[in-house]
């Protein structure tokens, strides 16, 4: 496989390119518990508190989306000037605390910006996948890059 | 004399927090109670949290040179966030998966603005639901103004999959 070259503005992106990102991450109880109550997150569906119920512990699925797309910054989006937003963003399948997430990510699609030609949207699809195959989180996120 | 301890008296009530499936009615339009402000060590904690390593978040030299001139709210705790607001409201709803579909991001959310969110209930069928979630944040923080004045800063659908009460 090829080595993937760092993209810095619109025409470093290829879209077709499909990325293994470097990056891996243990999902820990620390890092979902923290994680959850600084969002505020009571809902049991996402964060079960208070729960003594034995068996894996389901990670609250925004924690999946923040680190996944971390995980994938430094390929994608480390030079954007913004986030414009997802198009979905999906949860197929829960992860628990002690699965080890990895990061892939799909350059979509790219286009100049009608308005302001120095300006160029990139469109990409990223997927968290566990140690184990499982596809825990889909998205299809557009941001804002320079042109030139 | 000893203190008496060790005894509870029995519960005469039980507390049952939030909306469930009965509340989800087509047209219905709910302003969330909850507000939070993001404050400059959430957004920094969650960024390093999430290993994500745009500078705009992390490098207030580097954010005060960009257009926005000063750091962005880090999407995901965004997310999370106005998501947790609205999920707490139907803590009673049985939920089984949930979707996100055509966020926007409409105006930048700085660290120290306040988010709270509106939702409204577009379409409704047997376990199913189909929201129209709005973010607002006060523009205080940014202009220093003393009206609270809400700005919509991101819009999306919220599609959920629950089980409806036997």
């Amino acid at each position: 496989m090829d080595i993937y070259v760092y993209p810095h503005e619109f025409d470093d992106f290829a879209v077709g390119q499909v990325i293994e990102h470097e990056q891996r991450r243990v999902l820990t109880e620390a890092d979902n518990l923290l994680f959850s109550r600084m969002s505020g997150h009571e809902h049991p569906a996402l964060f079960p508190y208070g729960s003594a119920a034995a068996g894996p512990v389901p990670v609250n699925p925004f924690l999946v989306l923040a680190i996944v797309g971390g995980i994938s910054v430094r390929a994608t989006s480390k030079g954007a000037i913004a986030n414009l937003g997802w198009k979905y963003v999906r949860f197929p399948e829960r992860a628990f605390v002690g699965d080890e997430l990895r990061a892939i990510t799909e350059i979509r699609g790219k286009r100049q910006s009608k308005s302001n030609p120095a300006r160029g949207i990139v469109n990409i699809g990223t997927y968290g996948l566990t140690q184990d195959g499982r596809v825990v989180s889909e998205t299809d996120r557009s941001f804002m890059v320079r042109v030139g | 004399m000893p203190f008496e301890t060790g005894s509870a008296p029995p519960a005469t009530h039980v507390e049952r927090y939030g909306m469930g499936a009965h509340d989800l009615v087509q047209g219905a339009v709910f302003e969330h109670e909850t507000r939070r402000t993001l404050l400059d060590h959430d957004n920094t904690l969650v960024s390093l949290l999430a290993m994500n390593t745009h500078p705009v978040h992390i490098d207030y030299a580097y954010a005060a040179a960009t257009e926005f001139g000063k750091p962005l709210a880090v999407s995901p705790l965004l997310v999370s966030t106005l998501s947790a607001i609205v999920f707490n409201d139907f803590r009673q709803l049985a939920l089984r998966s949930f979707e996100i579909r055509e966020m926007t991001f409409k105006v930048p959310v700085f660290p120290n603005n306040t988010l709270r969110a509106r939702s409204e209930v577009l379409e409704r069928s047997d376990g199913f639901a189909l929201l129209a979630l709005s973010g607002f944040k006060d523009t205080d923080a940014d202009t220093g103004s003393a009206e609270n004045r809400d700005t919509e800063f991101c819009a999306c659908r919220l599609a959920l999959c629950f089980a409806e009460p036997g």
